[in-house]
């Protein structure tokens, strides 16, 4: 067991250098130079190579890289070449927003999906399972930011009942902070949840064929009552693990929704960094992004791994 | 299956009617014909914030969205199989080379992936296409390796290496037919994805640049008129969301046909495009 | 029926309530917040450093301050001198200071008027101001005593006192930014000092800037207690925000179709002022297919100002055909427009003569504001009418300011001028269109020298006549400046011909 953890661990760590080299070689290689755009276009040669070699970019790619990677494990992500801003703070600030609106959309995906995914399964055979399958089929193709543009259209502008865009900050007002996530987490929520609705339905389709179940129904457990005592903790197990991975999907999903409401949020700050050629930015943010997707998928996998026996053999 | 053939049959022929025939000018901007409802005044589903035909915009739409997909999932099926198959012959340090690889880039989400596409190349339906197939890329390479593993591993391709056939014949002759089936499952649920990854794009105004019209760029368009014409959110999103219904139904029902073993199951490509 | 009769009146109840409850009767204690929604936010808090308009918008006037403040009408007013002389020659202007002081508590004197304009002189200055042109006329800068400065001029500038009014132009404390250390000791661009009725308290990024009342400002205290800028940018958000109480000001309407919740609402001003702004379809003179004179006379032929008019600002805007816009801080207007009225068979003609009877295919770059991107759509639909196909780049306004204002890389772009007073641009033949037309530059010298007034619009006039016919740009249409406000508040800039929003006289009843 120790040795799977430090093999997976390695792993994690290998991938993200892999990660981090990569995304830097894309980075370094955009068009545009980030001297000019802070000085604008009326900058004389002298200041431009001053700012330059202030902001290092006359070094040598691999030191740039070096003094990166170093910079970040300290906690220290950079200045932003743009406001002047530093990055762990920037991203501090986006995150306060990018992760109650990733964690919102998973309840509201898992409101959805576990009721919906339960009765599909149990009555897959009868209308109402096949209605919620088909429903949830029609779900997954409905890309989120048009159920965005529906949920404004009805809820911000017809009822006038939430915002339809901004944010307020938590410190200003948590209840008006809560009020404009809310849109926004039920759009990527219902996308996600109709995808995890087929997986709680699947996992309740298989846990029901078990042979457990059959002998907690011999014994004279009614099928509800014996999928509760027995059946939901084992369809948990790779609902959970699909949720793991949800949460990552939500992350990058919120990067369209957030631009959807104007959300101040981590992926509306990348859009932004790419049309302000904040190089230093636009690194951080898609390394922290692409960082989480892999240590989530790490936890996912060791927790997999443990969980399941028949995995660790075959691994 | 059916339905799902039926609704990609009907995108298909938009689109291909689109080349020889639209009712009106899908670009043609005519500011006294602003708004118009369905059926007013020859727009068949009405017009614009500027008078354009929705019909025909979404005709277009159909031939743009059709375009993007089949280029990135030739893409990720030109890159993939044979990266798969590389991995699954030679072993070793190539194949430990293609999977690692192909690890960190299924780290990057399709859409971030072509977000920086977008920032460092131009914006634009080649850039799109480009990060949507090599995004999708990893996922046919380990299909491919996958189901190559196996069919090596059966003695009667052992008996064929013996006699010396050449990798690439053993791949061509034993691999890919077992493959096939499962690539074409993936493939068309690969096409839905690429579909929804476009239209996300578009919305972020870093996929299909105008006056093209594009269907994620109508939902981004409508989005300030939602006031005074819901209707133009309405129309583009129901035909992204029936196109991607139609490509899922056509792969749920193909896996079925070609694959009856194959229980139903999620698509093996992480979302992340929601 | 009955059921559905009661639910109505419910609603209508509900209705009432929520629109009669905003600022209808004046409380007793009176609202001393004021919550603007803007569009752009800026890029960073040194309103010397970058040309971003975003950053006068919110700042000059209200935080940062110069010798001289721009009026609503366009009018040049005292601000930090109080009052001033010119020599009969023209080229000595003598400044009387106020005694004031900046938010760190340093006092305001002449040495920092010498240092602000010294350092926005020096090309060496990192960052640049981005305005460095507007120092061009200046000889010397000379500290007379404390409260008195000397500005020399190589020769008299008609343009010099109006641009000292600019964003750009503001006082900054002595010895910012040169400070050895890294980051310099005083960094503007987080924490900015002036000498302004409001300072700075916090910048939320992409969200929101808070100013508090400088208690010890050296004029008039501000009624307001607390400024808070805050940064939307879908103009259907920014209205849903103002509707529901988020903010009292919508500073800036860039989707006028919006504009009906509020026309018809006792709770709502809104104020419709003079235009500002050139917005045009601007041109690569010196390179590309546009390097033809009849290419550009065709483009502006194909132009039908009103479906931009109508199509971008539903009619709120005023069409223009040279680069001046009929408001008081561009006084030497011409009426241009009918130089080229839509004429698609004339421009299918020029294009022939010009080798491209086929047609042809143009680039153009288009920033994110909404006259820009709509534009572009409209552009594209006018110029495929005569044979021109566009090609369509959407691009943020860094990347346009690298490719296109810097390098030259375009054949056409939709751009609003919003600076007043820049026709000295085409004077200048380094500019990104690439102008080049010696008799245009003697011109300019000319008018920027000269001290009659009568005589001076005489020569902008022959400017702006000589470009129209040299199509150098086909201009489009200045918007009339919009913004919806609560009907409590008073004192709000009514046009927006100043750099900036100026609060500090601004008050709720």
């Amino acid at each position: 067991m120790a040795v799977m953890l430090l093999t997976r661990l390695g792993i994690l760590v290998l991938s993200l250098a892999a990660a981090s080299l990569l995304i830097f070689l894309v980075v370094q290689v955009l068009p545009g130079d980030p001297a000019q755009v802070v000085l604008g276009v009326n900058a004389t040669p002298e200041a431009l190579a001053q700012l330059r070699h202030q902001m290092g970019l006359d070094l040598p790619l691999w030191q740039r890289y070096l003094i990166w990677v170093g910079g970040i494990l300290h906690g220290d992500f950079g200045t932003s070449q743009v406001s002047g801003a530093p990055v762990a703070e920037l991203l501090r600030q986006k995150l306060s927003v990018s992760v109650p609106l990733a964690l919102m959309g998973v309840a509201v995906s898992i409101l959805i999906s576990v009721p919906l995914g339960v009765i599909a399964g149990v009555r897959y055979r009868h209308l109402s399972g096949t209605v919620i399958s088909a429903l949830s089929l029609g779900g997954i193709a409905i890309p989120a930011f048009w159920a965005a543009l529906l949920l404004i259209t009805v809820f911000a502008i017809r009822l006038r009942a939430l915002p339809a865009g901004g944010f307020v900050a938590w410190s200003d007002d948590p209840v008006g902070a809560f009020r404009s996530l809310l849109l926004p987490a039920i759009s990527l929520g219902l996308v996600q949840g109709a995808i995890l609705t087929r997986y709680v339905r699947s996992a309740i389709v298989d846990v029901l064929g078990e042979d457990y179940i059959r002998t907690a129904r011999a014994k004279g457990l009614t099928r509800s009552q014996a999928l509760r005592r027995h059946g939901f903790r084992n369809a948990a197990i790779p609902v959970v693990t699909v949720l793991g991975v949800q949460l990552t999907s939500l992350l990058v999903g919120a990067v369209v929704v957030e631009n959807v409401f104007y959300l101040p949020g981590l992926g509306r700050m990348l859009l932004q960094a790419i049309g302000n050629r904040d190089l230093i930015v636009i690194q951080a943010t898609v390394m922290l992004l692409t960082g989480v997707v892999l240590v989530v998928n790490f936890l996912v996998d060791v927790s997999y791994r443990l969980i399941d026996p028949r995995i660790r053999a075959t691994a | 299956m059916l339905a799902g053939a039926a609704l990609v049959g009907l995108v298909i022929a938009a689109a291909v009617l689109s080349f020889a025939w639209t009712p009106k000018s899908p670009t043609h901007v005519v500011i006294p014909d602003r708004f118009l409802g369905p059926g007013q005044r020859g727009y068949l589903l009405g017009s614009d914030q500027f008078g354009r035909d929705v019909f025909s915009m979404l005709m277009v739409g159909a031939r743009n969205t059709l375009f993007v997909g089949i280029v990135a999932v030739g893409i990720a099926l030109g890159l993939g199989v044979p990266l798969g198959g590389l991995a699954a012959l030679r072993r070793g340090s190539a194949e430990e080379l293609v999977m690692r690889g192909s690890d960190v880039m299924l780290a990057f989400p399709a859409l971030l992936l072509a977000i920086l596409f977008a920032a460092v190349f131009r914006p634009g339906t080649l850039t799109a296409m480009v990060a949507i197939g090599l995004a999708f890329t990893p996922v046919f390479a380990r299909l491919v390796r996958g189901a190559g593993l196996q069919v090596l591993a059966q003695d009667y391709v052992t008996v064929a290496r013996t006699f010396g056939s050449s990798s690439s014949a053993i791949f061509r002759r034993h691999v890919l037919p077992n493959v096939a089936s499962v690539l074409i499952v993936q493939a068309t649920v690969a096409f839905a994805l690429a579909i929804l990854a476009e239209a996300a794009l578009s919305y972020l105004g870093l996929g299909t640049q105008p006056p093209t019209p594009s269907w994620g760029r109508m939902l981004n368009d409508a989005q300030n008129y939602l006031s005074q014409s819901a209707l133009l959110a309405l129309w583009p999103g129901l035909s992204i969301a029936l196109s991607v219904l139609g490509f899922n139904l056509l792969g749920d029902g193909l896996r079925d046909l070609l694959d009856p073993k194959l229980q139903p199951r999620e698509s093996q490509i992480r979302g992340g495009m929601s | 029926m009955r059921l559905a009769a009661a639910i109505s009146a419910v609603l209508a109840v509900i209705a009432c309530s929520g629109t009669s409850n905003p600022g209808s009767t004046p409380r007793a204690s009176s609202k001393s917040t004021i919550v603007v929604g803007v569009t752009q936010e800026p890029t960073t808090m040194d309103v010397t450093a970058q040309a971003t308009a975003a950053i006068a918008e919110d700042l000059r006037d209200n935080l940062y301050e110069g010798l001289v403040r721009t009026d609503p009408t366009g009018k040049i007013v005292p601000q930090l001198a109080r009052s001033w002389e010119l020599s009969p020659d023209g080229k000595v202007y003598t400044f009387h200071l106020v005694t004031a002081s900046f938010h760190d508590g340093s006092a305001f004197t002449a040495d920092d008027v010498k240092f602000s304009y010294d350092r926005a002189m020096d090309p060496k200055t990192v960052p640049a101001n981005p305005h460095v042109d507007y120092w061009a006329p200046v000889q010397s800068v000379d500290v007379v005593d404390t409260h008195t400065v000397k500005v020399t001029l190589k020769q008299f500038s008609d343009g010099f006192l109006f641009h000292m009014g600019q964003g750009s132009a503001a006082i900054i404390p002595k010895g910012t930014h040169l400070a050895a250390t890294n980051p310099p000791a005083t960094n503007l661009a987080t924490n900015p000092v002036g000498t302004g009725p409001f300072k700075f308290e916090s910048w939320n990024r992409e969200a929101s800037l808070t100013l508090v009342r400088n208690d010890h400002y050296w004029g008039t205290r501000a009624p307001l207690q607390k400024v808070i800028f805050k940064y939307i940018s879908d103009p259907n958000a920014m209205n849903n925000a103002l509707l529901a109480g988020d903010i009292d000001v919508v500073s800036g309407v860039t989707g006028p179709e919006q504009l009906g919740s509020f026309l018809n609402n006792a709770s709502f001003k809104v104020l419709e002022g003079k235009p500002t702004g050139k917005i045009m379809v601007a041109m690569n003179n010196a390179a590309g297919p546009t390097r033809d004179i009849r290419v550009r006379q065709a483009v502006s032929y194909a132009i039908d100002r009103k479906a931009f008019i109508d199509g971008i600002q539903q009619g709120h805007a005023v069409p223009i055909g040279s680069h001046s816009v009929p408001n008081d801080s561009e006084p030497y207007y011409v009426d241009l427009t009918g130089a080229y009225r839509q004429d698609k068979a004339r421009a299918r003609q020029l294009l022939t003569e010009a080798g491209y009877p086929n047609g042809l295919t143009l680039r153009v770059s288009l920033i994110p504001f909404a006259y820009a991107r709509r534009g572009g759509d409209i552009l594209a639909s006018q110029l495929a009418d005569v044979g021109i196909k566009l090609q369509s780049e959407n691009v943020e306004f860094p990347l346009w300011l690298d490719q296109t204002f810097t390098k030259h890389n375009y054949d056409l772009t939709i751009i609003n001028h919003v600076e007043p007073r820049d026709i000295g641009n085409y004077g200048n033949p380094k500019y990104y269109w690439g102008y080049d037309n010696p008799q245009v530059g003697q011109l300019l010298k000319q008018a920027d020298g000269e001290q009659d007034q009568t005589k001076r619009n005489d020569l902008y006039a022959q400017v702006e006549r000589q470009i129209t016919s040299d199509a150098v740009n086909a201009w489009i249409m200045s918007p009339n400046s919009l913004a919806v406000i609560k009907s409590s508040l008073h004192s709000y800039p009514q046009s927006r011909v100043a750099p900036s929003i100026y609060l500090g006289a601004a008050y709720f009843s």
